[in-house]
């Protein structure tokens, strides 16, 4: 290996760093709180009869785990999209993923909690895992078939992408409001779902989900040198070589795919896309090569950190993990939004 | 051989022509300047040559493959474009940018080597860019931004350069050397350099060939002498001038008459 990839590699540390300090942080408090000694013995070491071990390896491991990952996922398609659109407020919900998800999530609870539901047992998560998860693909498919008839034999230009999903997203949230509406005895868990949490989430979510995320952020990954070229445009990108078509769509359904698993399993939890990817840029600059992997391991930290303050706060009840989000996120925004409008200037 | 040939073609941004059925053969080691008035077609036949806008009539051909039959990534390992307008948007540093120039003749995967990086350095030396090499794209002036433009296309190697407007933005000593360089360029290695340019006197002092288009056709073609006439500038560009010797080549000198 050359000395230039090494010395991106160690880059990397602090971050990897960030994330296990997180980790640990997120395993050791909670409504119980687990020392580290506790930790380190269990967790080489785990009895069947001991509660700690219970708490560690049935709670806070799945937990912590789900939330590394749909942080991790969440921040790599964002950066994805916002490379792809070249867009520096494009989030992993732009082209309608979250509203299909979002849509589909509410479907699957009103089947389960109907009299006379026809999916009972362990396979409601999966169930409910498997609807958010079409409903986004199939919103975003949507979108794409949108773009591309109205750009017939061309490239589907990215406004139109952007334009269809937002058109898209609020005829999806206007239906789960109807279904909210019809059906009052569901508002609490619908919304509950829509505002995004881990709580209650175990193995099962894991082993579903994180193969998708992974598979897919790999992916984008892989593609990082498109990517690159992507965000210097459609036109720069093909003078310099790259079919410009095929790379995008590939780096967009990864993208809609890492995200729709990661709603799938959380719900909708909004700024954590937007916000990991432009502070990895602030530390690490913009090549994609960095900043994917970048990305993955500070979402992954920041979420771990949201959920665990989520779960803290008010312990022994707890937030939603995408109120934190939300309020940790809008500052940024706002404060983007501004640096920006000073940069123009 | 010629290097690129222009066969008949029509082309613009949709049904409707903006070029109409220019014909034109370009051979290696020479420099092309494309001149005319604004709307005449100069960015749009650049852009033909790369297939980036709707052909309706006639073919291009490079190195005799008409360049719609090539893949983006073959047609960027013989033809590269500095393009007049890029903004950019994210903050990669000067050399990353050059270093992009380098995509066509790598996997995806493949790491950087140290030949790529060998050409790069080069390319940032040639258009004087060494010590801004590490500054941010979004944090250096227009001028510099043209020249890591023209950098990052000098990067990709190729056969045939394509720069659309490339002195604008730059002050006199960057123009000239700019233009130098591109000289040297195509009558040392054999390159095939195609501009578009703007001032007239640029032109005539650099051009090896020179091609007037005027609303979508090709007016004149020929040498700075041949092409650069009173009766025929005034035409085409709607207003006097006069043409001087120049004082020191002797090339055709253009002054506009109030």
């Amino acid at each position: 290996m050359q000395p230039r990839q090494l010395f991106l590699i160690w880059r990397l540390i602090p971050l990897t760093v960030f994330l296990l300090v997180s980790l640990l942080v997120g395993i050791h408090w909670g409504a119980v709180e687990l020392s580290f000694d506790e930790i380190r013995q269990n967790l080489w070491n785990p009895s069947a009869d001991s509660q700690i071990s219970m708490i560690l390896w049935q709670i806070r491991l799945p937990r912590v785990i789900l939330a590394a990952c749909v942080g991790g996922g969440l921040a790599v398609a964002g950066a994805a999209f916002q490379g792809v659109f070249r867009n520096p407020l494009a989030d992993p919900f732009v082209i309608g993923a979250s509203g299909g998800a979002a849509l589909g999530a509410t479907i699957a609870l009103l089947c389960l909690s109907g009299s006379v539901s026809i999916i009972t047992g362990i396979w409601q998560i999966p169930w409910l895992i498997l609807s958010a998860f079409l409903g986004a693909m199939l919103v975003v498919g949507v979108v794409f078939l949108i773009a591309a008839l109205s750009h017939a034999g061309r490239n589907a230009p990215l406004l139109t992408l952007i334009l269809a999903g937002m058109a898209l997203s609020s005829f999806t949230s206007a239906l789960v409001s109807l279904i909210m509406f019809l059906n009052h005895e569901m508002l609490s868990t619908i919304f509950n779902w829509l505002l995004g949490s881990f709580s209650g989430r175990h193995w099962n979510e894991i082993v579903l989900t994180v193969p998708v995320i992974f598979s897919s952020a790999g992916l984008i990954w892989l593609l990082s040198r498109p990517l690159d070229l992507l965000s210097f445009g459609d036109e720069t990108a093909l003078m310099l070589g790259l079919s410009t078509g095929k790379f995008r769509a590939i780096i967009l359904i990864a993208a809609t795919m890492c995200t729709a698993a990661c709603v799938a399993v959380s719900g909708v939890i909004g700024f954590l896309g937007l916000m990991a990817p432009h502070m990895t840029r602030i530390l690490l600059g913009p090549r994609h090569g960095l900043l994917v992997p970048g990305s993955c391991l500070l979402g992954a930290g920041l979420m771990v950190l949201a959920d665990t303050l989520a779960r803290t706060v008010i312990a022994p009840a707890e937030i939603p993990v995408g109120i934190v989000t939300a309020m940790m996120g809008c500052p940024f925004f706002l404060f983007l939004l501004v640096s920006r409008w000073q940069q123009k200037k | 051989m010629n290097q690129i040939e222009i066969d008949n073609v029509s082309c613009g941004y949709s049904q409707q022509d903006v070029l109409k059925q220019v014909s034109l053969c370009i051979e290696p080691g020479k420099v092309l300047v494309l001149l005319g008035p604004n709307g005449s077609g100069k960015t749009t036949l650049l852009r033909a040559l790369f297939n980036l806008v709707v052909v309706n009539q006639g073919k291009v051909l490079i190195e005799d493959q008409a360049v719609n039959e090539l893949s983006r990534k073959e047609v960027a390992q013989k033809m590269a474009l500095a393009p007049q307008l890029e903004t950019p948007e994210w903050p990669m540093t000067v050399e990353e940018t050059v270093e992009l120039g380098r995509s066509s003749h790598r996997g995806w995967l493949q790491p950087f080597r140290a030949e790529d990086t060998a050409i790069v350095s080069t390319a940032l030396q040639q258009t004087g860019l060494v010590e801004l090499s590490q500054r941010k794209i979004t944090e250096i002036s227009g001028g510099e931004w043209r020249r890591t433009l023209i950098a990052r296309a000098l990067a990709q190697q190729t056969k045939v350069l394509c720069l659309d407007e490339p002195t604008t933005g730059l002050d006199l000593k960057y123009q000239v050397e700019t233009l130098t360089l591109i000289r040297n360029l195509a009558h040392e290695r054999d390159l095939t350099v195609i501009l578009t340019l703007h001032d007239l006197n640029l032109a005539s002092c650099f051009a090896d060939q020179i091609v007037l288009l005027s609303q979508g056709r090709i007016a004149a073609t020929g040498t700075g002498e041949e092409v650069l006439t009173e009766a025929r500038l005034s035409e085409v560009y709607q207003t006097k001038v006069k043409v001087l010797p120049h004082p020191e080549y002797k090339t055709p000198f253009i002054v506009p008459v109030l």
